[in-house]
């Protein structure tokens, strides 16, 4: 039976149809039911489609500045260790203009969590090229598609992994419902190591942006199967004991 | 003359594209316009709407606060805009996409027309030329500008793509005008 | 050529004409527009189109550009150019040429993405920390999008210094007629007098632009100067360049001579005036409009010379920030009455009539 998870409101959400952030909002809601910290949660809504997070989510969640949760969360952290702080980003805002209040974060080794989706674009400005954006791949600011001039897609965890005080690095999708478990064992995971003072954990999650993409919900599902994963390969990065 | 028009409906539909064919063809005929989309995240979720402003006089504000002429797709816009349509305005309605009854809701005095636009323009080919048998029905019926500069506009909108898609959208026009 | 257009879009169509070299931008509704368009209009001129990661990239990208000479334009709204205030501050103390554009949308904070007017004072009482001061363009139509961008860069080399066109999301989103005039037909509307010939010449840097030393000595670009007095010598320099900015003063009025109440605003505002001006007179009350084209310089003695003798409606949408420096112009002649709306909604029509009927029994 379909039962809502506690720490979700019963509201609609206002994502396009075949968004991927209503389901990761869902696994989001399941694993702080699940771990039973809803009453300890903190977490940042981003600048970007998500950051409506707080109409969603029914625990304690704040806004921040575009691009700056890791740096806010390091604040809540280190003065309330006793909460668990999430971070909730898009690409835009985790590894372009915040790249590097992430990249700090993470070499302090905060013991903080970060969920982070990739959906290869800017969803809530209108689709403009990110960080992420596939080689060839045709957004608003790149009309031809992206050429090695716009760099080359960013690999967040393969980039993160290589830090030395990260703790977990796991890049997961939401292309079909094995990979959806397989994301929310990954999030729960991040979110334990939090709870066991463990340190910084990130995962990256490869979502569907429909609206973007000038996909149907089920096409761009297939474009994650066929072509994101292909260039975001799915794995888990790093798991220092 | 001052004439505010609203068309609304879901992305897709061709909704801008409309209002932009009603206000490059008030330019044709040097009256001033001016059109004003929904835009960001106002869009998320699919709603799509413009405004669009025809008038002999200057136009200040492209926003509008009340409604002569309401171009309505759905049930959604008509549930959004209707309580701002003016006593003696007028309501187009894809009925294909909205039924009799929901229409309900507005006044007395609004004056109701229904076009089956999804079944004309399915009929020559697409639904997706609906927005254009619309403006065809919304010319022939509201007197606020002419034919001719309404298929001058059309043909600027589709200067750039091919030929045939032209012809199919000067047909579904004609299809909205004709009926 | 008559064309029906975007704000956002006319303004990169003014960018072009004016002859800009690179544009870097960071997505922010409601100018989107621009970067999209300027992604495919820098292109198609084989100029440098650049999305940056974040707007305290695109400032200083802009930077860089400006210090080697090339026109460079970098746009944003409100948040941005929040980002942006460390970089515009360099600029100024540098001497360096750019143009800034903010579409501004409602604050504080993440606030909306409708079009505001609360970014007067950020844009007007300096951009950045220090003494800092740019000529400040106010656009109230698309035309004028087209118009202040060609306008925009002239200035900013004339005096070498960032400009900044202040504009807001209803003019950025709206489309309009508008005129892509030649850059002739534009600087007879924009200047008093001068040739396309002169406007050209004025991009020519290679008196101080940092090109590499080749046939010259070398130079150096800087706004830091720690010797006891340099510093203000140098603010005693821009001060003097400050004070002849003050030409560049614009404004526009409409029937004034007989009013007694006049309105005043800036952009989008300015119309919804002039609406409510042409409605008060067919009922026979005596009402102008005055619009404000720059607000750097601010035309403060035009405005106490007006009010000495009519009684001034200030329209703005925020809760009152040019409101003060029409105040301070005014000087205590006569009052001065406000109508704000802050948030992203519009003044409206009828309470600017019903404020007029006020002011006019008091
Ligand atoms: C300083 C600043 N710059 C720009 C913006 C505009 N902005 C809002 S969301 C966004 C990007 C969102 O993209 P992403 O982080 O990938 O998230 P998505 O919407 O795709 O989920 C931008 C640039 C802003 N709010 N603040
Ligand atoms: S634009 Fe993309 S990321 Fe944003 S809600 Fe729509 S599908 Fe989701």
């Amino acid at each position: 039976m379909f039962v809502l998870p506690k720490s979700l409101k019963p509201v609609k959400n206002h994502y396009c149809p075949g968004c991927g952030h209503g389901i990761v909002h869902r696994l989001f809601a399941e694993i702080v039911d699940e771990l039973g910290i809803r009453e300890k949660m903190i977490a940042i809504a981003p600048v970007g489609c998500a950051v409506f997070g707080y109409f969603y989510w029914d625990f304690d969640t704040l806004e921040a500045a575009h691009g700056r949760p890791p740096a806010v969360a390091t604040a809540i952290k280190r003065l309330m260790p006793e909460k668990v702080v999430v971070t909730y980003q898009g690409d835009g805002d985790l590894i372009a203009i915040g790249g590097n209040e992430c990249l700090h974060a993470a070499n302090r080794g905060e013991n903080i969590t970060i969920f982070f989706l990739n959906n290869t674009c800017y969803g809530m400005t209108g689709g403009q090229m990110a960080p992420t954006t596939i080689p060839g791949q045709k957004t608003t600011t790149t009309a031809q598609g992206r050429t090695s001039l716009d760099g080359n897609p960013i690999k967040v965890c393969e980039l993160i992994s290589s830090i030395d005080y990260v703790t977990y690095v796991a890049r997961t999708s939401l292309h079909s419902p094995e990979n959806i478990l397989e994301t929310k064992r990954a999030m729960k995971k991040a979110i334990q190591n939090q709870i066991d003072n463990k340190g910084f954990s990130l995962v990256e999650i490869l979502s569907m942006c429909p609206t973007s993409w000038k996909m149907e919900p089920y096409d761009a599902m297939k474009y994650i199967e066929n072509v994101v994963s292909k260039e975001f390969k799915l794995g888990v990065y790093k798991d220092r004991k | 003359m001052r004439k505010h028009i609203v068309i609304s409906g879901y992305g897709g539909q061709g909704i801008m594209l409309a209002g932009g064919i009603l206000c490059q063809a008030a330019s044709i005929e040097r009256k001033n316009s001016t059109f004003f989309p929904s835009y960001g995240a106002e869009v998320r979720g699919g709603a799509a709407k413009c405004q669009v402003i025809i008038s002999d006089e200057y136009i200040g504000s492209p926003i509008l606060k009340d409604i002569d002429i309401f171009v309505c797709f759905t049930s959604m816009a008509l549930k959004k805009y209707s309580s701002y349509v003016k006593e003696n305005g007028i309501v187009l309605f894809n009925s294909d996409m909205v039924s009799n009854d929901e229409t309900n809701v507005l006044s007395k005095n609004i004056k109701k027309i229904f076009v089956s636009a999804n079944t004309l323009a399915d009929s020559i080919g697409n639904v997706l030329f609906a927005n254009v048998v619309i403006l065809g029905a919304f010319i022939k019926n509201i007197n606020i500008l002419q034919k001719t500069s309404v298929i001058s506009a059309i043909k600027e909108a589709f200067a750039s793509k091919k030929k045939q898609v032209l012809d199919f959208n000067l047909l579904a026009f004609e299809k909205g005008y004709n009926l | 050529m008559i064309k029906l257009l975007k704000g956002n879009y006319a303004l990169v169509e003014g960018a072009i004409k004016a002859g800009i070299d690179a544009y870097f931008g960071y997505p922010i509704t409601p100018q989107n527009e621009i970067t999209e368009y300027m992604s495919i209009r820098m292109r198609e001129e084989g100029k440098l189109f650049f999305q940056t990661e974040s707007e305290l990239a695109s400032i200083n990208m802009t930077f860089g550009a400006a210090v080697i000479g090339k026109m460079a334009m970098t746009s944003s709204s409100s948040p941005g150019i929040s980002l942006m205030q460390e970089g515009i501050s360099y600029l100024i103390g540098c001497e360096l040429p750019c143009v800034i554009v903010n579409v501004q949308r409602g604050g504080p904070g993440l606030g909306n993405i409708s079009g505001s007017q609360g970014d007067y004072f950020q844009a007007v009482k300096g951009g950045g920390h220090g003494d800092c001061k740019m000529i400040c363009l106010l656009p109230a139509s698309v035309q004028e999008m087209y118009e202040m961008a060609i306008k925009a860069f002239y200035l900013a080399f004339k005096y070498r210094n960032p400009v900044f066109i202040l504009t807001d999301g209803i003019i950025g989103q709206m489309l309009e007629k508008v005129d892509l005039l030649s850059l002739e037909d534009v600087l007879k509307n924009q200047f008093k007098n001068l040739s396309v010939d002169d406007y050209k010449k004025m991009f020519d840097a290679s008196s101080w632009a940092l090109t590499g030393c080749e046939g010259r000595d070398s130079r150096f670009i800087r706004s830091l100067y720690m010797n006891e007095g340099e510093l203000t010598k140098k603010n005693t320099l821009l001060l003097e360049k400050y004070k002849k900015m003050e030409q560049e003063l614009d404004w526009e009025e409409e029937l004034i001579s007989d009013a007694e109440v006049v309105l005043v605003a800036y952009g989008i505002s300015s119309r919804i005036n002039k609406d409510a001006c042409i409605l008060a007179r067919k009922s026979g009350l005596k009402v102008g409009c005055f619009r404000l084209k720059t607000a750097f310089p601010f035309p403060s003695n035009r405005l106490k010379e007006i009010a000495r003798t009519r009684k001034i409606l200030v329209v703005e949408m925020s809760m009152g920030q040019m409101l003060e420096d029409v105040k301070l112009a005014v000087d205590g002649v006569n009052t001065v009455d406000f109508y704000g709306i802050s948030g992203g909604d519009l003044p409206e029509v009828n309470v600017i009539l019903e404020k007029i009927k006020n002011m006019l029994s008091r």
